[in-house]
């Protein structure tokens, strides 16, 4: 036991986890980034080839975060697209999870919505979005409206899938208690669709982060999106730079509080297989 | 008449859904003929025909589905390459997957279409950029997909054919690419998926011709009936992309059961 | 009329037939059952594989409908199924997201008893199957043994005036198995309860039973009710011993013609 101990350093130990490996790629990536975009700068082929117009070092996005924030901008346009987030996200998690339940339940229901949302569904949503501001106009309201025709429809299959999924024999089990359907409903279905109802919001997260940003493309006063396609077009790459990693950290940091919901919420429900839940991350 | 009843009986789903996609169409041209009456909102199915009788006589069909179709082979069929050969490298090479393993984490739940009007500004609004973003778009979850495929490779089949005397090469190919297969196609089915959402937006972002210039440019020009054209297209596009899927998955993989 | 009030369980022509896809007209589960159970009595139900006893049992319980025939609890119709009645189902049935505790108070819980009064008269339960000090534990931090003593404790707790089990020990290793038998058997002792247990496992049925009813194949009949006279309590040992040898050939006997017929049945089907 001893000798394994030896054999096994702590220092080296630490080093192989893949936080520290991980965090360690990541630095150095950042760092490699760094020395290229200096090397280039030296070389002067950044201005010779207009590189400067999409490519920054990652000093240069701090330095443009610093200055957005200061003007007051960055904050404004983090407003506006979570507000388009949430309203957009909120709508979808109160549709889907009805639509999903009844038509689980319901056959003839089911029988006459699948052709729709089948059909809906495999239409990249995102091509109504210019669609959806000529129908809506400018604001807030037709990007939520963009942001919900993403993230609705991966809540309300997982939801038809998790209530169709409700193992029979623990319905048996309240049955065989005298149970009523209320508490079939209460008891059994409703826990049990629960991991994968939040692995449809899961996924709905991402849907709805690129709703967001083709929603504001097109008609948005504010937010983070038309922010990126404005310096874009001004060939200022430091606040689109700004713009994608405040949406991709935000994109993450909603993925995660969601399986922190998952392991609230269901507890139990770690233990077991998560390739059930990732066969239906589909699409 | 019990007759009647028997065959709508026997085939009640079908019957269900061709009677809610006749009614659905029925409602909309209603709305769009008797209610609104405004070509701009409402946009009913006799007007979104007509606008595709037009745009096919113009040549514009052909036009756009032939510019997003090859924007999405040749980024889809790069992306699958790459993704499939880096996602066994990973799963093969510890030091490969400690240096890539974060930052494939990162692609592949970020949504890297925000890179698009990047892309544009490197590449010009011409092909190249949507290629760049098709490609982006469809490699993480093939990466992704294929090295999670390899790793969780049952180590009871592994060691059954290691009990035989196989060697590595033929653990390699009898065990761990056949069992990975699964997990390689649902990667695809999102790859697919997101590679057309790519060449869309990419286009919205700044392009000449394709299906998401079709839908953005017409109504830029208040056109609605031609952007649905554009919207039907997609839909069509993305169902015959699905079912191809679903056949080449039934003759790679006919032991599997799709769950889709 | 002594004599039917006399009987825990009565059932009469009991018929049951299913339709199948496969099949043209319906498939005649089992015609004709009549037998009757004890106050207080431990039943066994055997028969060769898919002749219906677990069907049988679920009809008992009211969880599916019968085509035909009475069924009579304290003389009383079984219609539907209800907390008068004890299921034990096969396997791992209890809701992953409870608490062993939790899942012991689900029958009383669904009659409306408040939680808390539910959750104190659970301990005397689970401290009767033996899982004092796992009450906060949730079933996959369980053994097989120990989840299907929670399921035992679940129907227990309800006060049930029949036990129905249905193969409850199938998933578990012998030597658990065995014990989890011993254990049925000093729990049944205390409670004084009317079981009716289906099983695959002749000396399994021998063992706890004081009556074997053997099932013939589908179309299922009653082929024999083998009386076990074997003294209580019962030790493991017993089980080893020549009359429970004998008994136990007798069973055998007696189902493996009918195993035979189902087998040459179930190729005709193309199952096999």
């Amino acid at each position: 036991m001893i000798t394994a101990v030896k054999k096994a350093p702590l220092l080296r130990l630490s080093w192989r986890s893949p936080q520290a490996s991980g965090a360690l790629s990541v630095l150095a990536g950042i760092a490699l980034w760094q020395l290229v975009y200096d090397g280039l700068a030296r070389t002067g082929y950044l201005q010779v080839y207009a590189i400067d117009h999409f490519f920054v070092s990652p000093w240069q996005v701090v330095e443009s975060f610093a200055e957005l924030y200061r003007s007051g901008e960055l904050v404004r346009n983090c407003y506006f697209s979570f507000l388009e987030f949430l309203y957009g996200f909120l709508l979808s998690v109160v549709v889907g999870v009805p639509v999903g339940f009844l038509m689980a339940t319901q056959e003839k229901l089911n029988n006459f919505l699948d052709p729709w949302v089948s059909c809906i569904y495999a239409t990249p949503r995102v091509a109504l979005a210019p669609i959806v501001v000529v129908w809506f106009g400018l604001g807030i309201f037709p990007t939520s409206l963009v942001v919900f025709l993403g993230a609705v429809f991966p809540i309300l299959l997982n939801t038809y899938t998790g209530i169709k999924s409700v193992r029979r024999n623990l319905i048996d089990v309240v049955r065989a208690f005298g149970g009523s359907r209320r508490q079939i409903f209460l008891k059994v279905m409703i826990p049990d669709a629960t991991p994968a109802i939040i692995a449809g919001m899961r996924l709905g997260v991402g849907r709805a982060v690129i709703g967001v940003v083709v929603g504001e493309l097109f008609g948005a006063e504010a937010g983070l999106g038309s922010m990126v396609y404005l310096y874009s077009q001004r060939f200022q790459p430091g606040p689109v730079f700004v713009g994608i990693v405040i949406l991709v950290v935000f994109g993450i940091l909603t993925f995660v509080a969601v399986e922190k919901l998952q392991r609230w919420l269901s507890p139990w429900y770690a233990y077991q297989l998560q390739r059930k839940v990732q066969g239906m991350e589909m699409e | 008449m019990s007759a009647v009843v028997n065959v709508y009986r026997a085939h009640e789903k079908k019957f269900d859904a061709a009677l809610s996609v006749v009614l659905g169409l029925a409602l909309w041209q209603i709305i769009d003929t008797l209610l609104i009456q405004n070509p701009l909102v409402a946009v009913g199915p006799a007007r979104i025909a007509e606008a595709f009788g037009r745009l096919w006589a113009q040549g514009q069909i052909v036009r756009h589905v032939y510019a997003t179709f090859v924007e999405f082979i040749l980024g889809f069929t790069a992306g699958v390459v790459v993704g499939i050969a880096l996602g066994i490298l990973m799963a093969l090479k510890r030091a490969m997957k400690d240096v890539l393993n974060p930052w494939v984490t990162i692609a592949y739940n970020a949504p890297v279409i925000l890179l698009a009007p990047l892309f544009i500004t490197a590449l010009g609004v011409g092909i190249a950029s949507k290629i760049a973003i098709v490609f982006i778009s469809a490699v993480f979850p093939v990466l992704f997909n294929t090295y999670a495929g390899i790793t969780t490779v049952d180590t009871r089949l592994v060691e059954a054919v290691r009990a035989f005397g196989g060697t590595p090469r033929q653990i390699f190919f009898k065990v761990t690419v056949p069992s990975s297969i699964p997990m390689v196609m649902t990667g695809l089915r999102l790859s697919v998926g997101r590679a057309i959402v790519g060449a869309i937006v990419s286009e919205f972002f700044g392009s000449r011709a394709g299906i998401g210039y079709l839908i953005s440019e017409a109504t830029e020009a208040f056109r609605t009936a031609d952007a649905f054209v554009g919207v039907v297209l997609l839909a069509v596009g993305g169902y015959v992309a699905f079912e191809l899927l679903k056949y080449a998955e039934r003759k790679i993989a006919p032991w599997y059961e799709s769950k889709v | 009329m002594t004599i039917v009030s006399a009987s825990k369980l009565v059932v009469q022509n009991l018929r049951k037939s299913f339709h199948s896809q496969r099949s043209v007209g319906p498939i005649q589960v089992f015609d004709d059952i009549s037998f009757e159970v004890h106050p207080s009595e431990f039943i066994s139900l055997v028969g060769p594989s898919g002749c219906g006893k677990t069907t049988f049992l679920r009809i008992l319980d009211g969880l599916i409908p019968r085509d035909g025939g009475t069924i009579l609890l304290d003389g009383a119709a079984v219609i539907k199924p209800g907390p008068d009645k004890g299921f034990v189902f096969q396997d791992s049935s209890l809701l992953l997201w409870r608490t062993v505790i939790d899942n012991v108070i689900l029958g009383l819980e669904l009659q409306g008893v408040s939680k808390r009064e539910a959750r104190l008269k659970a301990e005397q339960y689970i401290a009767l199957v033996g899982l004092r000090g796992f009450e906060q534990h949730y079933p996959h931090e369980l053994s097989g043994g120990m989840q299907q003593r929670v399921n035992l404790a679940r129907a227990l707790i309800v006060d049930p005036q029949i036990l129905l089990m249905d193969e409850p020990f199938a998933s578990l290793d012998a030597q658990t198995r065995e014990i989890m038998q011993a254990e049925l058997l000093k729990m049944w002792r205390q409670t004084q309860k009317t079981v009716i247990f289906v099983t695959h496992q002749i000396e399994e049925a021998i063992y706890l039973s004081d009556r074997v009813v053997v099932f013939s194949a589908r179309p299922a009949k009653i082929r024999e009710i083998v009386n076990v006279n074997l003294a209580r309590p019962r030790a493991l040992a017993i089980k080893r011993s020549r009359e429970f040898l004998d008994l136990a050939d007798r069973v055998w006997s007696l189902i493996e013609d009918e195993v035979l017929k189902s087998m040459g049945r179930e190729k005709e089907e193309g199952i096999l």
